[in-house]
């Protein structure tokens, strides 16, 4: 420490108070309300639409994902009764779930109650054909009928006040298809095999997909089962759908993985570390920079994404590759000269290697960060972070704390180091070798040739079996699943937005006829636009409430006074307002129907049509106008993905051409091919490979490819820069590999798709890319060869 | 879907009132203690009975309307099947009552169908209706609470009233009254507004056949 000059001193003391700043940011601000995202599309851009109106599809998106539904089955009616009863009342008593419905509510007379007071400007659809045709009759007919049968009954509204039932007809228009289930004392029934299923449709407070939500709302999931059991005293079924469950398994397995994968890394970087340092210094040195890296990307990330995603954390890990690479290059240098090392000698020897490979590999995440895409943004604001926060951690720290043991290290990497140096200057470029190398390539075309691109979104999102079964049995109890096409209407003012749902409308009810839809839930069914209630109000003065109309002749018909009439007209008259759409959407009335007015958003005004059982998707394109479109998030997430990785194959190209030119400048161009052209060989081999085993090219994959290109620089400028003492160079290089390997090797055995999708990728072209790199670097050309022979 | 499924669950029967206050003059009697007392009889009637048919007339009795409408016109009850109400004055209608709904005809035509998975109401009157006429006691204590007015044990006419406990059957009526004496006699209902509905029930014959294939055929269009 005393013989230490100054700077370095003084530079220690800086980055370590800049450390502890940074992690106590960590602890104070960001683990205290820590959120982990893990739904891949939330790394998706926006679709490209304005803003706020994109702001409020995504609030509608979120409000679905909230929504859990449960079917509560027993072999007896009064057993599922019991159980659902149970299981709504657990999950009530919670304090979870923002609203738990298993019963309708009570209190009809006031859902009905602002559509009585604006009757005289609403028609059902079928009345309002009727009336419109001139069918005046059929009118009469039914309303005598429904005077004198039974089917006077089933009217909501009395007789002596809709006389012609047209109120009654609008109201019950108001009940909606809905699939298998029907309603049976009170609750939403399906009867299936024997059993019957209740209904109970949940919506959990804050995001389903928020880690500490899933926390509290599982342990309440299992409660409510058991006491549903208990409650039913007999087998209780029960079947769930909803994003939270889904999002829980995923959030679940990863933290499982991580956890998994993260032991046996760990054990195996003790191992191989202690394996070649024989102490554990240089190994507590490596846990500490990564310590440093991960804790300052993650709470860098966090503050300024506001969460971190699973996948950002999965590229998080890639940083145990780079960032103990640098401290692997730092510590392996004592290998050049064991006896009279000192960590200065080794700042001055390969701290110029490492800041170079830095740069390099900061330039792949730079234009990374600039391509607009938040999954992207977010991970190369973490790489960045934490490959600065390693180096600087490496070139700052180290010369005070890497202090050599007085021990001689073991001989093993010496050793490996040496024995892979004698065999690469053993190689010469023969005919063979040559040969093999060309069919390689040609191999590799062909393979490329071959390769499938992937792109759909569903086949990156992996849910356990369990929960697709269900969701499968779901969807065959209601005879419908969640459908995730919907329309979006805009216009210009809310009367606008409103005219071109009814036209979207009509067109979705030719459909219905055709059996290309099953249904489609609308606001407009229960709040006309003003112009068609004003068309209903005149057609309703013209055709029933004239002098001599089809009121008077009914209501005369039946024997009531002309008073009576008189109040009828009375009544209609009084009526002068029609229903407006904050009344409306203030009214017990529209709950339920409410979000899929969206109001203003931006300077326009939207609403949502949302479908089910959709059988003819191209049917409901073509139902598409100016005003409506069709929104299909599933379909836009993997054009995007697409998309993506279109721009970003040519961005790593780019950047393989931009690091060209900033080694070009540095090493010359005669080195620069050397450094470069194995990562680009092993990224090529790679895809040739996956091209014949017909594995598929997708975005993560492309991201593993650019993890590689900052890799392979590395191994590139590391091996130009320890020619002099070549052993060491390569024992380095073999080394961050190993670690490499060990880290991502795992994650090929991953069961998210996305995640196993870069794990094989990087086990396959780093292995290429090591083996490439110490060929190119180290081995002279054919000619070359000759020459080396002639000199030595 | 969900969302879909919950406006439904809301909308399921507008009905005009929730339950007007109930004010009963007697102490209710279990529908079991109903069966063994004042209406052992004719349930014991009924339950042998696999077709039941008479005449009915039906009174309603509406606010504003100085006389009330009177149909009549003859039924028709076979077990398993449902209720087959023929409307003769003042005009001609049929109308068919299975549990899967209900079913208008006029003049041959059908002009009406409500299913009973679209519109809950019609399931719970379908019900109801069926199990008036059976007195099936357990059917009728789901729906409603069962209240003895009459049946002293002396005279063998009885009366019960019945009060729906749901919503859905509250919007058809508060509440019904039902008497007889060998037979169901009259079936009163009462909405909200205190408009009445008075049917009666005469001549009516049991049959412990079942249904014939005529008979049958009655309901053939009301089925699904």
């Amino acid at each position: 420490m005393n013989r230490l000059p100054a700077p370095l001193r003084r530079r220690f003391i800086a980055w370590s108070a800049l450390m502890l700043g940074v992690l106590g940011l960590g602890a104070f601000q960001v683990l205290p309300d820590l959120a982990l995202e893990t739904d891949v599309l939330a790394l998706l851009p926006r679709t490209q639409q304005d803003r706020d109106l994109d702001a409020a599809l995504q609030s509608f998106s979120a409000g679905l994902a909230r929504q859990q539904i449960f079917l509560v089955g027993a072999a007896n009616p009064d057993g599922a009764r019991r159980a659902a009863e149970a299981f709504a009342r657990e999950l009530r008593r919670s304090g979870q779930f923002a609203t738990v419905r298993l019963e309708l509510d009570g209190d009809l007379r006031r859902r009905a109650d602002v559509y009585l007071r604006h009757r005289a400007w609403l028609l059902a659809p079928e009345d309002r054909n009727l009336l419109a045709a001139g069918e005046l009759d059929r009118i009469r007919n039914r309303a005598l009928r429904a005077a004198y049968t039974p089917m006077g009954l089933m009217q909501p509204v009395s007789l002596t006040e809709d006389p012609l039932g047209l109120t009654g007809r609008f109201l019950s228009s108001q009940v909606p298809a809905l699939g298998r289930a029907r309603i049976e004392d009170s609750m939403l029934t399906v009867d299936h095999g024997g059993h019957r299923y209740l209904l109970v449709v949940a919506e959990v407070q804050g995001s389903a997909f928020a880690t500490e939500v899933q926390d509290r709302v599982l342990p309440v999931l299992e409660a409510a089962r058991d006491a549903a059991r208990a409650a039913a005293a007999s087998a209780v079924d029960i079947v769930s759908s909803g994003a939270l469950r889904h999002a829980a398994a995923a959030a679940d397995r990863a933290r499982r993985e991580i956890s998994t994968f993260g032991t046996l890394e760990t054990l195996a970087v003790v191992l191989l570390m202690v394996a070649v340092f024989g102490a554990l210094r240089p190994l507590l040195l490596g846990a500490l920079t990564l310590a440093l890296a991960v804790g300052s990307a993650f709470t860098i990330v966090h503050l300024v994404f506001g969460q971190v995603h699973l996948l950002t954390l999965v590229f998080g890990s890639s940083l145990i590759g780079s960032v103990i690479d640098y401290s692997i290059h730092f510590l392996a240098d004592r290998f050049r000269d064991p006896d009279r090392w000192t960590p200065a000698d080794a700042l001055s020897h390969v701290g110029p290697a490492i800041l170079l490979g830095l740069v390099a590999t900061l330039i792949g995440y730079v234009v990374l960060a600039l391509v607009p895409f938040p999954g992207l943004e977010q991970i190369a604001v973490f790489c960045m972070t934490g490959l600065v926060v390693g180096c600087g951690s490496v070139l700052c720290l180290y010369p005070v704390l890497a202090r050599a043991s007085g021990r001689q290290p073991p001989g093993l990497g010496p050793r490996v180091g040496r024995a892979i140096d004698e065999y690469l200057r053993r190689w010469r470029w023969d005919a063979m070798k040559i040969g093999v190398t060309a069919a390689l390539a040609v191999a590799v075309a062909f393979g490329l040739a071959r390769l499938r691109v992937e792109d759909d979104v569903r086949s990156l999102q992996h849910s356990p079996p369990q929960l697709v079964t269900e969701e499968q049995r779901v969807r065959e109890l209601l005879g419908s699943g969640l459908e995730t096409r919907f329309f979006l209407v805009t216009g210009d003012t809310a009367q606008a937005a409103l005219e071109s749902t009814e036209e979207l409308s009509r067109t979705l009810d030719d459909l219905v006829r055709s059996g290309a839809l099953a249904y489609y839930q609308s606001v407009t069914r229960s709040l006309p636009s003003l112009a068609q209630q004003r068309r209903d109000h005149d057609l309703l003065s013209r055709t029933v409430y004239a002098p001599g109309a089809l009121l008077e002749q009914v209501m005369a018909d039946l024997g009531f006074e002309p008073a009576a009439i008189e109040n009828r007209r009375r009544e209609f008259a009084g009526q002068t307002e029609p229903m407006g759409i904050d009344e409306w959407l203030a009214a017990p009335a529209s709950e339920g129907l409410r979000h899929l007015w969206m109001g203003r958003a931006g300077d326009r005004y939207a609403s949502i049509v949302t479908l089910g059982g959709i059988r003819d998707v191209a049917a409901l394109e073509g139902a598409q106008s100016g005003s409506a479109r069709l929104i299909d998030r599933v379909a836009e997430t993997s054009g995007i993905l697409g998309r993506y990785r279109h721009i970003m194959s040519w961005l790593l190209a780019a950047i393989y051409c931009v690091a060209g030119l900033v080694l070009l400048a540095r090493f010359g161009w005669r080195a620069v091919p050397r450094m470069l052209l194995p990562s680009i060989a092993a990224t090529l081999t790679t895809l040739g490979l996956f091209g014949w085993l017909g594995v598929p090219f997708n975005l993560f994959t492309l991201l593993a490819l650019w993890l590689v290109l900052g890799l392979g620089i590395d191994y590139g400028i590391f091996l130009h820069h320890g020619r002099a003492s070549r052993p060491t160079a390569i024992l380095s290089v073999t080394l961050s590999a190993c670690t490499t390997l060990i880290a991502f090797g795992l994650l090929a055995f991953s069961a998210t798709p996305f995640i196993r999708s870069i794990g094989t990728t990087l086990l396959v072209t780093i292995t290429l890319s090591w083996s490439f790199v110490l060929i190119s670097s180290l081995t002279g050309l054919p000619r070359d060869s000759k020459r080396e022979e002639k000199i030595s | 879907m969900t969302r879909v499924l919950f406006v439904v669950v809301g909308l399921v029967v507008l009905s005009w009132t929730p339950l007007a206050g109930a004010q009963t003059a007697t102490e209710p009697m279990s529908g079991e203690a109903l069966l063994r007392g004042p209406l052992a009889r004719p349930a014991a009637r009924l339950a042998g009975a696999q077709v039941l048919r008479g005449q009915f007339t039906q009174q309603r009795h509406l606010s504003e309307l100085p006389r009330p409408l009177i149909a009549s016109g003859e039924f028709l009850f076979a077990k398993e099947l449902g209720v087959y109400w023929h409307t003769r004055k003042p005009f001609d209608s049929v109308v068919t009552l299975t549990p899967s709904g209900i079913v208008e005809r006029a003049e041959g035509k059908e002009t009406m169908r409500l299913s009973a998975d679209d519109q809950p109401g019609v399931r719970m009157v379908a019900r109801v209706f069926l199990a008036l006429f059976t007195l099936d006691m357990a059917s009728l204590e789901r729906h409603f609470r069962v209240i003895a007015e009459s049946g002293d044990g002396k005279s063998s006419r009885w009366s019960i009233r019945l009060e729906p406990r749901g919503d859905a059957l509250a919007s058809v009526f508060v509440h019904a009254n039902v008497s007889g004496d060998e037979d169901v006699e009259q079936v009163v209902l009462t909405d909200a507004r205190g408009d009445r509905t008075v049917i009666d029930l005469t001549a009516v014959q049991y049959s412990s056949t079942p249904p014939s294939a005529t008979t049958r055929a009655l309901f053939e269009p009301a089925s699904p």
